[in-house]
């Protein structure tokens, strides 16, 4: 599965990478993937939502058939 | 000016929400009238200098596809709840300038109240839920992202 990542989440990893995601069934499981991954990444992972390109996803949603995963760190737009 | 059908039921929604271009708020409200609007209100998100720091300029980042989607429902959902003539909302990519237009918010309804209630609610849920990030560019040469909202994560 390909990870998509925004702004402050960049300081922390590269803006898309492959993630193997065998062992992880749920959102809940690509997240704690990335937490194990990018451990200072930790408390920034845990406030992001997840999305495919134009869906925001559950964190219960089953990740079975999405290449494409989006990270979404807390909104500062306006 | 752009001209509507009077019996057209629903409200008039723009299409495009994120903008990589320059957003003249002027030149949206000259083109934004509908002749069974009273009130037309206009808001203008724009950069300021004084943040914690002199602001040089902002550089907005977007999830574009969903950013899209996002406003254009929050649009919706205003104009069916306040019963809008029209709703447009225009939201900045890439580097704005100070005093340039990070994002525009424009509602029409019959009556003033409608319009200034709806266009309220679309920018604090635009600016809180979409998926739109700034970086701040300083005078001493650092930059940072900007702060996060307090948006629900659920």
């Amino acid at each position: 599965m390909k990870i998509h990542v925004f702004a402050a989440l960049k300081d922390y990893m590269p803006t898309e990478f492959e993630l193997d995601v065998s062992t992880a069934h749920t959102i809940v499981g690509v997240q704690e993937l990335l937490k194990k991954k990018f451990p200072k990444a930790e408390e920034l992972l845990s406030a992001c939502r997840y999305s495919t390109e134009s869906e925001i996803l559950s964190t219960e949603q089953e990740i079975t058939n999405y290449e494409n995963i989006f990270v979404i760190p807390p909104s500062s737009g306006g | 000016m752009k001209t509507y059908s009077l019996s057209r039921p629903q409200a008039v929604v723009n299409d495009i929400h994120i903008s990589s271009v320059e957003i003249s708020p002027a030149d949206l409200l000259k083109e934004y009238h509908h002749p069974e609007a009273g009130a037309i209100v206009l808001f203008s998100g724009e950069v300021r200098t004084d943040s914690k720091k002199e602001v040089l300029f902002l550089d907005y980042e977007v999830h574009t596809p969903l950013a899209e989607k996002m406003i254009h429902e929050i649009l919706l959902e205003a104009s069916s709840k306040w019963n809008l003539k029209m709703a447009l909302c225009i939201h900045r990519s890439g580097r704005v300038d100070v005093s340039g237009a990070a994002v525009v918010v424009i509602t029409a309804s019959r009556h003033r109240k409608e319009a200034y209630e709806a266009n309220q609610y679309i920018i604090n849920r635009v600016k809180h839920e979409a998926p739109i990030w700034k970086r701040e560019y300083f005078a001493d040469g650092t930059n940072e992202w900007g702060h996060n909202c307090s948006c629900s994560t659920s």
